[in-house]
């Protein structure tokens, strides 16, 4: 027998149904999310970023910050996320697939060599210690392994007596004579870094939301539905 | 002196089939193999060394603070592109085709077609390569390069194929040997899931974390499935021809490519993403339906290989392809015990993962494919009495330096996991803690580097000698006529 074709059908059956489950499937299912409209304030989560953090995407993108930080909240009881505060939710506050919408591209990241980032924009809401940070992270976190991004910043001599520029960073003892400025990149980069926060409120990690629910929908026939089964 | 490696002969013959071909004219055929096998050990040392420079980040962060290039966000995606691409497809689509010609009795077919692949393809992987140190990683793991240069790799891709299909098309009839099954579907499986996946994260991106899901699925599907497959294929056609004895069972390897394509395909999916529950859910289930498959090829590969003469003295690819196999047995049962959530919930994030990877690319593939290279490139470029410089000095650094790699990350990564689950344990502790551990594996790197490099050494001293003796043979006879002496 020629087993020839009996082979190509099984490996495009197999294909196509791991395509179809993984692919297609999910795809369905979350690939038409939709912001949701925050009922109290009229907001939409997530926010589209916008300019300097949206450049700052591409920043964190080329330079792979991804594969040593993580952007995904892991739910309460698995793992450490929610007790070394890295999330921003209260009750179950893990991230949520709604959470990346407007990711370009997701960076959700596989290693934790550096702390989860999903709201370091909530953690940390100083620009300046971030592009310190940024520009010498030993000198903020003592045997930190983030390296350094001093490519990010241009060192440029100073003569004395003149004024420092506007956005350089806090004179350094060490280096007299220098003075050390953000290169438009690093602007960026901050800006998106501070842009990192997934406080949105979301029916699939409620929170500080309390459901008018709690009076049973059967008793309070005119219990606003949306607030009940927020749209999909 | 190059025995084939088929073990059936055809029963009947169609009336329109080719006739079967002599193992010597098929490799007369496929010299065209040894510019693969060349380029292959060049990026297999190029990416290996940027595997170390992105390491040396960890020993001195402060190194590469003014080289963008080389900083860590940058060098370590090159290397493993360049091990991915550069190394791993063209070595296995290389002794693939010389696989299918010679399981097939038939000549290697579309020799420009393989040329204009590797060319192709080539200038993919150095534009890839460059475009990561300039900053247009495309952010998805194990398809970080961008678009202009994916483009060249599945323009490249596609004439191999092409050369691939055409040759097992031209085997002799008969009942394919297990070796065959694998071969045939890694020549389709590659093609799909780069398509699928450079499509939905590249040309026309998905929203959101449907990104990570198409990016999990390529990964493993990269990983655990064509490079398994490729891998297999050259542990089912030689371990019979090692041990000059049958397959142990053939039903077992039957079992073992069906699992593999229908669930192994299914994997990969952490447990804890922030996605609809079910995907993670059937991910694990997929997982968990591979562990009798991984074993039942353990078992039959051990067992085919146990028939061998005790006495005899082992080859250098005796000493490769073996230890692949045993690789692969880790490397996946690493990849399933920590799928589901319990163990997940530890080992994900942690230096665990990229030791699973290294013990599957490095431990099971490389080790493989380098195995089979230094049995095929004799045969295709033969030349009298030589041995291999440093054999077996080349399969103990290699050998080794995999184990100091994966043994510290994979431990490492669990003591890792734990102290950043308890949110008593500062993080900057956990760091710290870790070091010891990605430094050690340091020293892993450096041996693994020393082995490819006489790897590489080793096919430019092959080709050279080769060379060489056809052009002396070639001048001799010009000599002659034109009568110039020595
Ligand atoms: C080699 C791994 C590595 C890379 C690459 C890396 N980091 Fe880090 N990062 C760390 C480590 C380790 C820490 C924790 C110690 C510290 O604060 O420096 C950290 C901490 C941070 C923090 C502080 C987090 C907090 O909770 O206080 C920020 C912000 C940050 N990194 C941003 C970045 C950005 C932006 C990039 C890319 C330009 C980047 N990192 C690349 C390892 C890395």
């Amino acid at each position: 027998m020629n087993q020839g074709p009996l082979v190509f059908l099984g490996t495009f059956f197999a294909l196509a149904t791991a395509w179809f489950g993984f692919i297609l499937q999910p795809e369905l299912q979350i690939g038409s999310q939709q912001p949701f409209l925050i009922e109290d304030s009229g907001q939409l989560y997530p926010t589209k970023p916008a300019g300097l953090a949206k450049q700052g995407e591409d920043v964190y993108r080329a330079n792979g910050c991804f594969y040593c930080h993580t952007m995904q909240v892991r739910p309460q009881g698995l793992g450490g996320d929610v007790a070394r505060n890295w999330g921003a939710r209260s009750g179950p506050v893990q991230s949520v697939s709604r959470d990346y919408l407007y990711a370009e591209p997701a960076m959700l990241g596989s290693q934790r060599v550096g702390p989860d980032l999903t709201n370091i924009g909530l953690r940390q809401t100083n620009e300046v210690w971030l592009l310190q940070h940024l520009y010498n992270p030993q000198s903020l976190a003592a045997g930190s392994t983030m390296p350094p991004y001093r490519y990010l910043f241009a060192k440029r001599k100073t003569t004395p007596g003149q004024a420092p520029s506007k956005d350089a960073l806090p004179p350094d003892n060490n280096l007299p004579g220098y003075e050390i400025v953000p290169t438009d990149d690093a602007k960026a980069l901050v800006a998106y870094l501070l842009s990192l926060r997934s406080d949105g409120i979301l029916y699939e990690a409620p929170t500080l939301y309390v459901k008018p629910a709690t009076a049973p929908a059967a008793t309070t026939t005119n219990a606003s539905p949306a607030a009940n089964s927020p749209a999909k | 002196m190059s025995a084939t490696i088929s073990q059936s002969q055809p029963a009947g013959t169609a009336p329109d089939a080719n006739p079967a071909v002599s193992p010597a004219e098929t490799d007369l055929s496929a010299r065209v193999l040894l510019l693969l096998f060349l380029s292959a050990a060049l990026w297999l040392v190029g990416g290996s060394v940027l595997g170390l420079i992105s390491s040396l980040n960890f020993h001195k962060p402060t190194l590469f603070a003014d080289c963008a290039a080389f900083s860590y966000g940058r060098s370590h995606p090159a290397a493993i592109n360049a091990l991915l691409y550069g190394f791993a497809a063209p070595a296995g689509l290389g002794v693939l085709l010389w696989l299918a010609a010679h399981l097939g009795q038939a000549k290697l077919t579309g020799i420009p077609l393989v040329i204009l692949g590797w060319l192709l393809w080539n200038v993919g992987v150095t534009l890839g390569v460059v475009g990561i140190f300039l900053g247009d990683n495309t952010g998805h793991e194990w398809l970080e390069f961008p678009r202009y240069a994916s483009a060249f790799l599945f323009a490249g891709y596609l004439p191999i194929g092409l050369a691939g299909l055409l040759t097992f098309k031209n085997r002799q009839p008969g009942p394919l040997q297990m070796a065959q099954w694998f071969i045939l579907a890694a020549f389709f499986w590659f093609p799909w899931i780069f398509t699928t996946a450079s499509l939905l994260l590249v040309i026309w991106p998905v929203r959101g974390v449907m990104q990570s899901v198409v990016g999990w699925w390529y990964m493993n599907n990269f990983g655990n499935v064509w490079l398994v497959l490729m891998g297999l294929a050259v542990g089912f056609a030689f371990a019979p021809k090692f041990a000059k004895a049958p397959l142990y069972s053939r039903d077992m390897g039957l079992f073992t490519f069906w699992s593999l394509i229908l669930f192994g395909s299914w994997a990969g999916i952490p447990a804890a993403a922030p996605v609809p529950s079910w995907i993670p859910a059937v991910s694990t289930l997929g997982a968990f339906l591979m562990v009798a498959a991984i074993l039942a090829t353990f078992l039959n590969l051990t067992k085919t290989l146990r028939q061998a003469d005790r006495h005899a003295v082992r080859t250098i690819p005796e000493l490769f392809i073996p230890f692949g196999v045993l690789a692969f047995t880790v490397a996946s049962l690493m990849a399933v015990v920590s799928q589901p959530i319990a163990v997940s919930v530890v080992t994900n994030f942690t230096w665990f993962i990229p030791a699973q990877q290294e013990m599957l690319v490095y431990g099971f593939f490389t080790m493989t494919m380098i195995g089979a290279i230094y049995y095929i490139v004799p045969r295709l470029a033969p030349v009298a009495g030589t041995d291999l410089l440093l054999g077996k000095a080349s399969f103990l650094l290699c050998a080794i330096g995999v184990l100091f790699y994966v043994v510290p990350l994979a431990v490492g990564g669990i003591i890792q996991g734990s102290s950043m689950n308890d949110a008593t344990v500062p993080f900057l502790n956990v760091v710290k803690g870790s070091l010891m551990a990605i430094r050690g594996s340091t020293l892993g790197e450096l041996l693994m580097i020393l082995g490819n490099a006489i790897f590489l050494l080793n096919l430019i001293l092959m080709l050279f000698r080769f060379f060489k003796t056809s052009t002396t043979v070639f001048l001799a006879g010009a000599n002659k006529t034109v009568g110039v002496g020595a």
